[in-house]
């Protein structure tokens, strides 16, 4: 119940709507930029965008203030000519000066944005009445919006959506390959500048909720997030706007409820889900794959013991002697699986155990046999990558190795190869 | 004799895929060895791990008989040209004393001698007239000269150069192979990771051939020859790159 | 009195010369800084800090990255803060703690960056992105939890230079000297490691070691002009300069000289239209404003003259980056 209040009361729709679209369409954006490796230029759009502003406030406050109602038009077409002013800046530099493409976004953001504080302390000094205006626009101001921001935000998200459901498939040739887009006939100049004019439009936008200094975090975050639960663009996209709209959304209602402000907390939970993803993520998530890297290394330790018991029993103090490393746990596991039992003092393979073994000894046998036969490798020199390579070999190599070695039975030591186990 | 490079069952992988595996070899002092091998062999990745640029998985490289530490002032490492921003604000002469920095303590001034050895080595590359230029004015054969006269001034025992002919003009190449068998002559061992085969005859003595693996590593009488070329360049490895890869995979948790 | 008021801006450096002429002569007993000089003095050791590290930062592609440690720099100054208020009462004036809080950010700053470079095999512009904007929402939000005051977040993006005092200028003067001294002394590892790490290592040096000096040295050079110019603006100062000596000259070793003067000239005239702006119209606008103005400014002149002299001698080459 709580939590459709923020949907429906006059006064907390608009901010949070509002803040809900403006990631949705950052974060799509963030998407392409994340591809292209140039996330920072919307660092760059957003400090660029910040003079204008100012001076879009500046102009209209000689017009009187009965037109404050009308700053946020000003803001807004004031940020867009600053940031475009911005864009074309950065390309000048790249393409006439050979300025690097991190120098140039550097100086652009550092140049723009001081002229923007400039623009600023002038307004504080000759028309202190609208200074406040220009403040907001460093941090955002959420809470603030109004309906009109939230249709626009609407409008804007349409856009970014639209275009990237149209623009699907020659967006993702451009990100993969843009030369060989080029050279099928895509129209690459004018989908970028497209994909450009609606990157400035939600960076501009998001200003006024975020603030020009963390609207990048709204491209980012999201879109680094996707990237950690899938390689398809398709899937990165949706998954870039569900965080984007979630960290939206989340973020609003905890600002309000803690009375924190609304751009940091949104950022937060943005770069929450990031965290999460590049920790947690089944693919890719560092968690994960730490555990699957402890899991293979103790499977590695069970098969090798199972290939020990193999040539012989052993008791305790024997396998002590060639397995040191965790033997109790390793003993414990493979006696619960039904691989070995106790006979006494002495452990050996069960019946069962015993087919697994063969099948482990099999695939080291053909290996070594390989890199002699088919590698052209000395005999002496194989053992070592037979014992890493028979914990890995799946049954579909298994059986390509024994077709090109035609079904060999012994291998480089003239030791017998075990038959495959009939399953 | 000491080998100039010997290397025991070195394995190197990054990232998805083990770029080198189990490679063992023994290049002795005094050849020109080269490199050989399709992309994505592993060239390059034995260059750079066996002077410690990228970090080894497992195995052993000695130098002289030595571990890289002790024997690193002994060995000259001629880089591929796109690994630099030759944009950069230096002269050609400053890149040729780089090759001195290894000598010196941090503020001990670059001595005569120094300076010396520098235009001497500019002039061992023909690139003297150069020496007050910008790099980025160089031409690629020019940067190619630059690069090999540092390696000069280090004076070193052992060159390490990748792919030093790619994308010259055949004048150039041409002063490149005599500077480089002349030292060869005085007793230098030359290793280039190379990729022109109708070339190898004429330049080299040795061959080390890899493809992810070691092929073959030997005098070119007993190496290079049609067998070993095949399986080098061949395709009938795919069932070996596919089963390292996944023991790569499986070791890192993916 | 302050012997600049009303000055227009080229009585301003007429003043200017006959005060030092009056210090250098001795005469100088009499004679107190006044706010506008001692403005010029922290704007000039910033522009000197900054112009000698500007080409490596430039040339080693660490600008944006000097970006992110410039926005983190909010949050080590207000853990600071809160720390310093809390356990000890002391408020904002406070140098030294404000000093270590923002080293502290550094530092963060740069670890998440490489974590998420290394560790979780992001790539650069996601790292230095993800890292500097959680880091600095964080700061924000502490900022406002304990403080509920906007203005500091403020100042410490915008700077606040005309609130400078002698300690402000000591400061920066350690700044600059320390930063002449470690490129003296480190001028080949840091060239080195510019140009070409891999060679560096090939070498022996320990490219670690020297990455991480190069990062500190940035680190100390942003956070000490964080209260002259404000964090971003020190940016243009890092950048700027040097793009522009870069037009005329493509040796290293004298870039590294004429950068700071380049820098130390926008200061002087960034301090001069400043005060002649205040004294004609009676606005006092931000100085740190007018320095990138002017920076801007120097650098489209540079490329004008560089256009001309292009025309003029099309032999001479136009390599830069």
């Amino acid at each position: 119940m709580d939590l459709f209040f923020h949907f429906t009361d006059p006064i907390l729709r608009a901010p949070t709507i509002g803040c809900i679209l403006m990631c949705l369409s950052a974060s799509l954006a963030g998407v392409v930029l994340l591809f292209q490796r140039k996330l920072l230029i919307s660092e760059t759009i957003s400090h660029a965008a910040y003079p204008g502003a100012i001076g879009g406030i500046f102009l209209l406050s000689f017009l009187g203030p009965d037109f404050e109602r009308f700053s946020f038009i000003a803001v807004l077409v004031g940020a867009l000519f600053s940031s475009w002013l911005g864009l074309q800046s950065i390309r000048w530099l790249e393409r006439k000066w050979k300025i690097s493409s991190d120098a140039s976004l550097c100086f652009v953001l550092a140049v723009f944005f001081g002229v923007g504080v400039l623009l600023a302390s002038g307004l504080q000094q000759v028309q202190p009445m609208w200074a406040q205006q220009g403040h907001i626009l460093l941090f955002g101001q959420a809470a603030t919006l109004t309906d009109e921001h939230m249709v626009m935000y609407g409008l804007m998200s349409l856009a970014c959506f639209l275009f990237i459901v149209f623009a699907f498939r020659p967006l993702q040739a451009i990100l993969f390959d843009r030369a060989f887009a080029k050279s099928i006939g895509i129209p690459t100049k004018f989908v970028e500048r497209i994909f450009f004019i609606l990157l400035l439009v939600s960076i501009v936008a998001g200003i006024r909720s975020v603030g020009v200094i963390l609207i990048s975090g709204m491209l980012i975050a999201p879109a680094v997030a996707a990237r950690q639960f899938s390689n398809q663009l398709k899937t990165v996209f949706w998954l870039a706007a569900m965080f984007g709209a979630f960290s939206g959304w989340i973020g609003s209602i905890l600002s309000a409820k803690f009375s924190l402000p609304t751009g940091p907390m949104i950022v937060l939970v943005g770069a929450f889900f990031a965290v999460a993803g590049l920790l947690g993520s089944p693919k890719r998530g560092v968690v994960f794959r730490l555990i699957r890297q402890a899991a293979f290394h103790l499977r590695c330790m069970e098969e090798n013991v199972l290939k020990g018991l193999w040539k012989t029993e052993m008791d305790r103090h024997a396998l002590k002697r060639l397995y040191p490393s965790m033997l109790s746990f390793v003993l414990f596991r493979l006696t619960r699986h039904g691989w070995i039992q106790k006979k006494g003092f002495v452990f050996a393979l069960t019946s069962d155990g015993r087919t697994k073994a063969s099948a482990i000894v099999r695939l080291h046998r053909l290996w070594e046999l390989y890199l002699t036969e088919q590698m052209g490798r000395d005999p002496q020199c194989v053992h070592t990558s037979a014992e890493e390579m028979e914990h890995v070999l799946t049954p579909e190599i298994e059986e390509r190795l024994t077709k090109l070695l035609s079904d060999p039975k012994q291998d480089p030591h003239s030791q017998p190869i075990p038959e495959r186990s009939s399953l | 004799m000491k080998s100039a490079l010997e290397m025991d069952q070195l394995s190197v992988g990054y990232d998805r895929h083990t770029v080198l595996w189990d490679v063992s070899f023994s290049i002795p002092a005094g050849i020109m060895c080269c490199v050989l091998g399709p992309n994505g062999a592993g060239k390059s990745t034995l260059l750079k791990t066996a002077l410690g640029l990228i970090r080894k998985m497992s195995g052993k490289i000695d130098f002289f008989g030595e571990p890289l530490e002790i024997s690193r002032s002994r060995i000259a490492y001629v880089p591929q040209r796109e690994s630099v921003d030759w944009d950069f604000p230096i002269t050609s002469l400053d890149v040729v004393l780089m090759g001195r920095y290894g000598k010196l303590r941090s503020m001990q001034k670059l001595r005569k001698a120094d300076r010396e050895a520098a235009q001497n080595a500019l002039e061992l590359v023909g690139m003297s007239a150069y020496a007050k230029h910008q790099i980025g004015e160089l031409s690629g054969g020019q940067q190619q000269r630059l690069f090999l006269a540092r390696a000069l001034v280090q004076n070193p025992d052992l060159f390490l150069l990748d792919e030093p002919f790619a994308g010259i003009d055949l004048a150039t190449e041409k002063i490149l192979v005599d500077l480089l068998k002349k030292l060869s002559s005085q007793g230098k061992t030359i290793i280039v990771v190379h990729h022109d085969l109708p070339t190898v005859p004429e330049y080299f003595d040795w061959a080390l051939l890899i493809n992810r693996h070691l092929i073959a590593c030997g005098p070119l009488s007993e190496v290079f020859h049609r067998e070993n070329l095949l399986k080098t360049y061949g395709k009938t490895a795919s069932l070996f790159d596919e089963a390292v890869k996944l023991s790569a995979k499986s070791k890192i948790g993916l | 009195m302050n012997p600049y008021t009303d000055v227009n801006f080229f009585e301003f450096f007429w003043v200017l010369g006959k005060r030092i002429w009056q210090f250098a002569t001795g005469g100088g007993t009499g004679l107190a800084t006044a706010t506008d000089e001692i403005q010029l003095g922290v704007l000039a050791c910033c522009s000197i800090a900054c112009g000698l590290l500007g080409p490596f930062i430039v040339l080693k592609r660490m600008s944006m990255f000097a970006n992110s440690l410039s926005h983190t720099t909010l949050l080590g100054i207000a853990g600071a803060f809160l720390f310093a208020s809390h356990w000890w009462g002391s408020g904002m004036t406070d140098l030294s703690t404000l000093l270590i809080g923002a080293c502290i950010s550094a530092i963060l700053t740069a670890g998440l960056t490489e974590i998420l470079s290394r560790v979780f095999r992001l790539a650069p512009d996601a790292s230095i992105g993800l890292s500097f904007t959680t880091l600095f929402a964080i700061g924000v939000i502490l900022v406002s939890v304990f403080t509920r005051d906007a203005h500091i977040s403020t100042e410490a993006v915008t700077g606040n230079c005309d609130a400078l005092q002698l300690s402000d200028f000591r400061l920066a003067l350690s700044v600059a000297m320390i930063n002449i001294v470690a490129v003296i002394v480190f001028y080949r590892p840091l060239m080195l490691i510019a140009f070409d790490e891999p060679y560096l290592r090939a070498l022996g040096f320990s490219a670690p070691l020297w990455r991480v000096c190069l990062f500190f040295l940035t680190a100390l050079t942003v956070v000490c002009s964080f209260r002259a110019v404000g964090v971003l603006v020190v940016l243009a100062l890092l950048v700027g300069p040097y793009l522009t000596a870069r037009l005329f000259c493509h040796r290293l070793k004298r870039l590294v000289i004429w950068t700071p003067l380049c820098g130390v000239g926008i200061s002087l005239l960034s301090v001069a239209l400043s005060r002649a702006i205040l004294s004609s119209a009676g606005v006092a606008l931000s100085t740190g404003g007018i320095l990138t103005l002017t920076t801007a400014l120097v650098f489209v002149g540079g490329t004008v003259l560089r256009t001309v002299i292009g025309r003029a001698k099309p032999k001479l080459t136009l390599h830069m980056r």
